[in-house]
């Protein structure tokens, strides 16, 4: 507890973005969509001038509400939508460029897969779009079965998978080809507890591996856990983007964290200390929790639209 | 009969149906275009419409270009793979059934058994394989896209050419594989439904080995006549519903009268009185006869060269007619008409149709002639009258045989020899009359023809299938195009649709070009509705002027439509296969050129239809 009565969040230790000038690897430019009815009147406005960064090496949140645009976003990113205005260049290409696809992976929010094949037919299906050769592409079968942990049920058809089970072979999907950049929505998904963990340090170990990962989750602890920096979107709009650990920090609560104190100013503090039966270990601005940040936000949005409430 | 229509020459027919081609195409395209960037104009504004456009039809160059026909075929095994787990089978599994309880509804004492059992199996197997496609091609891409599954097949490096075109070929494979089995099942069915043998009792043996013996000649002479009472001669024990008349021949030769469009062989064994005769297996029932054709031409009343005869009503508009007892006659010219092909006289064949202005004796064919007259007119030479009776319904063989009798220059008959003063360089002329007055035969151009034998039966009735395996393939490429952008229940109908129109193309034209009595859509409703006539027009009011102009429309726009769909029953060739003939590599030459045609043009609007689509919408 610190001394507003605030619980300070233990923070993972995140490294810093690679260099300030990292490469470009998705940008959104006033990025707008409009769903239309049939007779081409506005139906909903999913998304209003995103203008977005992500760098090569980062894993990247996308955070939202459900409508929020979230998923337009990444779908835009992928070519499943065209934008009403605005671009979207994926790898410096233009968001519909085929050709883009052949460096990315992409897990649905649901495993949307033929049911009436096995895991095996199922990368191998994948792998051959992929015009991998039969020795490469087998090899990387392999390693991916048993990286999803799903080589007991290889050769059964995905009908008889579980969610999660499912989920797993999605994801072993996605990677098929070694992707430099890798979209997630919702990974945790139905996973279970410890998928749930396997699959955030999967996205760390991608990470390392030198590769960009994008993902939108409901699920903010696992944002908090593994991504580097955030966008917030609320009804379309971009509320907040930048680092998770700058995002995290109040800027209203002090927290005492000291070295080299005198004797005498450290006694005072031990005293306080001591008096409430704990510990000094700094002064510093402490953090809260990402989930709080986020109902903040969206409380706050939702009272005030249109509102920005910090600077990216 | 079964050639109701000419077949041209395939190089003959391609320049002209090819310049067609090219101008709907170039029509179909630039509507497509026009429409496109009417869809890009109002989404994006014109001048970025515009931008919009062009950026796709230039990346359909490229992707046109960078198609992976690996990918193509990833996306065929799938398909495959899909159907066969979607037990397609059972298609087949249906279509075995129907042929094993055949027997229940085909006619077993049926005059054309062959025919039958035929007709049959290519119907039955057109109507399955074009109902299984139907339902087959229009399923995958709706379904795909509606379970999302097209997400994680678009978000690869997949162009839409590939996964059009890989559609389009496995389910072509699929429905191959069916067509292959239903074909050697058909096979199957056809040659064990038709093999049958008859026996020749020991009565009937004693007799012909009488026949036999020099003494009997007389006795031979009239088993050969055709006046012999038919009660009087031998006859082959009843199979299969039906027994064959035994004949001896002058040589002495056992043989049998055609019953049921076929014959058998005979083998005899042993010598003398202890001589038996052995019935082998039925020929000429399942045949692919190989007609040598002529040009046709004609000459009117008075003998003087036409191009048509005369047209005797509302009867079949194919035919025009020969009037009877008049020098109305139809010409035909053949060319590479050799010796050496036709060493016994010319193998005539005809399918002549009679149109009787009186009944008369209805048992007795309608009298005509044949001459056979030199095309080069500085020789001047032909024939005397060849009389015959005219058999309806049926293909009819004459045989002019080489020795004829022509009127020399002293007005006297001589004995000629056809090659040596009627054919002038491969080329004779065969003149046709009707001899009856006012009766009539109706010529076209395929009624008459020189038979140079039969080819490989088998390879005909594969050619049938391979008529069907079109048709397939066009129902399946409009199936794959129209589920690019519609839903599954709406594409299986405009698929149907497609189909039915494609079917029904002939009437619609004739409808539209107002060949139809009875009017439109509207006016035939209410003439069946008040039961009125065709014949008599509506009063002019308001509203009848509302229903002409709506039928007109209707029938003006279903025209243009059918000229955008193939005839799907020009490529029906079950009739040739089933009536015995063989089906011309230049038809079905030009019945590719066509599928292959609407092929790429669908292919090509079902790229665009794929590539324009918001998968996620």
């Amino acid at each position: 507890m610190n001394e507003s009565g605030t619980t300070a969040v233990p923070q993972k230790v995140r490294p810093e973005s690679k260099t300030p000038k990292a490469e470009v690897v998705i940008e959104t430019r006033n990025l707008t969509k409009i769903y239309r009815d049939f007779w081409g009147r506005e139906k909903v406005r999913a998304l209003k001038a995103l203008d977005l960064e992500v760098h090569r090496g980062e894993v990247f949140g996308l955070l939202g509400p459900n409508g929020s645009g979230k998923t337009t976003t990444i779908k835009l990113l992928l070519g499943l939508l065209f934008p009403t205005s605005g671009n979207a260049y994926v790898l410096g290409m233009d968001a519909t460029d085929v050709d883009k696809n052949a460096r990315i992976g992409y897990l649905p929010e649901e495993s949307y897969l033929y049911k009436f094949l096995n895991a095996e037919e199922t990368l191998d299906f994948y792998g051959r779009l992929f015009n991998m050769p039969a020795a490469a592409r087998r090899t990387r079968i392999e390693e991916l079965i048993r990286l999803v942990g799903v080589d007991w049920a290889r050769r059964r058809q995905l009908k008889e998978y579980s969610k999660g089970m499912t989920r797993r072979i999605g994801l072993a999907q996605a990677l098929i080809n070694d992707p430099e950049l890798v979209l997630l929505d919702e990974p945790t998904s139905g996973l279970d507890p410890l998928g749930t963990r396997a699959m955030k340090d999967l996205i760390l170990r991608l990470r390392d591996e030198g590769k960009t990962i994008v993902m939108c989750s409901h699920l903010l602890a696992d944002v908090q856990d593994v991504c580097d920096r955030i966008a917030i979107l609320h009804q379309g709009e971009l509320k907040e983007l930048g680092r998770v650990d700058e995002l995290l920090r109040m800027q209203d609560v002090t927290q005492l964290r000291a070295r080299g104190l005198s004797r005498e100013a450290v006694d005072d503090l031990r005293a306080v200390v001591a008096k409430h039966g704990g510990e000094l270990m700094g002064i510093e601005n402490p953090t809260t929790t990402l989930e709080e940040l986020f109902l903040t936000i969206v409380q706050d949005s939702e009272a005030r639209p249109g509102r920005r409430l910090h600077g990216g | 009969m079964v050639v109701e229509h000419d077949i041209p020459n395939y190089l003959l027919w391609l320049p002209g149906n090819l310049l067609i081609f090219l101008l709907v195409a170039c029509a179909v395209g630039f509507v497509g275009i026009l429409i496109g960037y009417v869809a890009a104009a109002v989404r994006h504004g014109l001048v970025e419409g515009f931008y919009v456009t062009a950026g796709v039809i230039a990346d359909s160059v490229t992707d046109v270009a960078r198609t992976s026909p690996a990918r193509m075929l990833t996306i065929a095994r799938l398909t495959i793979k899909e159907s066969f787990r979607r037990r397609v089978l059972v298609t087949f599994i249906v279509f075995a059934a129907c042929m094993l309880f055949a027997g229940w509804f085909l006619d077993v004492k049926s005059e054309h058994p062959a025919r039958l059992y035929l007709s049959f199996v290519l119907i039955a197997t057109t109507y399955s394989v074009l109902a299984l496609a139907v339902l087959l091609s229009t399923a995958s891409l709706p379904n795909d896209i509606k379970s999302r599954v097209m997400y994680t097949i678009v978000t690869k490096p997949v162009r839409s050419t590939e996964i059009v075109a890989g559609r389009v070929l496995g389910f072509t494979a699929v429905g191959t594989m069916l067509l292959v089995g239903m074909c050697v099942a058909s096979y199957v069915f056809v040659v064990t439904g038709v093999h049958h043998t008859h026996q020749i009792d020991a009565e009937t043996t004693a007799y012909l080995n009488k026949l036999k013996q020099p003494s009997s000649q007389q006795e031979r002479k009239l088993l050969i006549d055709a006046n012999v009472p038919d009660e009087e001669l031998p006859r082959t024990s009843t199979n299969s519903f039906h027994a064959h008349r035994i004949r001896v021949d002058d040589d002495g030769n056992v043989y049998l009268d055609s019953a049921l469009d076929h014959t058998h062989r005979v083998e005899e064994k042993g010598e003398g009185d202890d001589r038996t005769y052995r019935i082998g297996r039925p020929t000429g029932s399942l045949q692919a006869r190989l007609p040598h054709y002529g040009k046709l031409s004609f000459l009117d009343r008075a003998g003087r060269p036409t191009n048509k005869g005369i047209n005797v009503g509302n009867e079949w508009t194919y035919r025009t007619y020969l009037e009877g007892g008049s020098l109305a006659g139809a010409v035909w010219s053949f060319d590479g008409v050799t010796e050496s092909k036709y060493p016994d006289g010319l193998p005539l064949e005809l399918t002549l149709s009679v149109f009787r202005t009186y009944k008369g004796d209805i048992e007795k064919g309608v009298l005509g002639t044949i001459v056979v007259r030199n095309p080069n007119p500085d020789k001047a030479a032909q024939s005397a009258p060849i009389p015959f009776a005219a058999q309806e319904f049926t293909v009819q063989k004459l045989l002019v045989q080489r020795r004829l009798q022509v009127t020399g220059r002293d007005g006297r008959l001589e004995d000629v020899d056809l090659f040596e003063k009627l054919v002038d360089d491969g080329r004779v002329e065969v003149i046709i009359q009707c001899a009856d007055r006012n009766q009539y035969f109706g010529m076209a151009q395929a009624d008459v023809y020189l038979s140079t034998g039969s080819g490989s039966f088998t390879w005909n009735f594969v050619k049938g299938y391979i008529g069907i395996w079109l048709q397939m393939f066009m129902v399946m490429c409009f199936g794959v195009v129209v589920s690019t952008f519609l839903s599954h229940g709406v594409a299986l109908l405009a698929n149907f649709l497609i189909l039915v129109i494609g079917f029904l193309r002939t009437f619609i034209v004739d409808m539209a070009l107002g060949m139809i009595q009875g009017g439109g859509f509207v006016e035939s409703g209410i003439r069946l509705f008040t039961q009125q006539r065709a014949g008599v027009e509506f009063e002019k009011n308001v509203a009848s002027n509302v229903i002409y102009g709506f039928d007109w429309v209707v029938a003006n726009a279903l025209y243009v439509v059918s000229w955008l769909l193939p005839d799907f029953t020009a490529f029906d060739n079950s009739a040739y296969v089933a009536s015995g003939y063989n089906i011309s590599p230049h038809l079905l030459a030009a019945q590719s050129t066509v599928a292959v045609g609407f092929f790429l043009v669908l292919a090509v609007a079902g790229y665009f239809l794929l590539k324009t689509r918001e998968i996620a919408a």
